[in-house]
């Protein structure tokens, strides 16, 4: 039988705590034999993710946000986002214009372009009152790294 | 992440080392807007020692860029490499910004 990896982290959703979330996903990764290369691109993923719901989660209240990491039959990375905000999908953002101008060039979306890219599954679900954003990721590196 | 500055003839040549996310791009902002207040307004930005860059990090350069061009400045990047360079390629950034291989092939052109 393959093995299966589990672990999670639950911190309050604040900015002070991202590196020390980013540091548990990539030692997931790490021990995982992910490469160099994708463990960048799951932190970055990560990071994009998190910052969202450490800025609008919760309003300026206070809340947590649980990372969970395990690896599927496949070895595959599957990480969830886990916060208890405001219903939030962003998967229904629209894609930024990457074709602006710098004087008009806004950066709304463009975190959410950024995962899509790294990542090779991206799921949202609302369960519990909780938003949960699922990641996917295997160790291959993805082949369609341009904006196309 | 750490900046370095470097004054070469009249322009500013100012190195960010390690990473520029969300924790740090603030700081990035905060040391540009210093440098911008004390009268700069040509700068290289060489990021060849940066090896991690989230869209926080790209908010700080566009927004130090955004108050540059209000002052008539400019500002050159140069020295992408490996995860950077994807980000910007993803982004798009690198169409929006005057990119350089090196600072000497920035200078060369300011």
């Amino acid at each position: 039988m393959k093995r299966v990896m589990f672990g999670n982290i639950k911190l309050p959703a604040k900015i002070e705590h991202l590196d020390g979330i980013l540091q548990f996903v990539k030692d997931c990764a790490r021990d995982e034999g992910f490469s160099r290369q994708r463990i960048s691109n799951i932190e970055l993923a990560t990071e994009e993710a998190l910052a969202n719901v450490c800025r609008y989660a919760y309003s300026g209240d206070c809340g947590d946000i649980e990372i969970r990491c395990r690896t599927d039959d496949d070895r595959r990375l599957i990480i969830d986002i886990v916060d208890a905000g405001k219903p939030f999908n962003m998967l229904t953002l629209a894609e930024p214009d990457l074709t602006a101008d710098i004087s008009k060039r806004e950066l709304g979306g463009l975190g959410v372009l950024l995962i899509r890219k790294m990542v090779d599954g991206i799921q949202y679900s609302r369960k519990d009152n909780k938003n949960i954003l699922t990641f996917i990721l295997s160790n291959r590196e993805k082949r369609d790294m341009s904006h196309s | 992440m750490e900046i370095n500055t470097k004054k070469e003839r009249d322009v500013l040549i100012v190195s960010v080392n390690g990473r520029m996310g969300e924790v740090t791009a603030p700081e990035f902002e905060e040391r540009m807007r210093e440098l911008i207040d004390e009268g700069e307004t040509r700068f290289i930005v060489d990021l060849e020692g940066l090896e991690y860059i989230s869209s926080a990090g790209l908010r700080g350069l566009l927004s130090s860029t955004k108050t540059l061009r209000e002052k008539n400045g400019q500002i050159f990047l140069s020295g992408l490499t490996g995860a950077v360079k994807e980000v910007f390629e993803i982004s798009q950034f690198i169409s929006i910004f005057s990119i350089f291989e090196s600072i000497e092939a920035a200078l060369a052109e300011m």
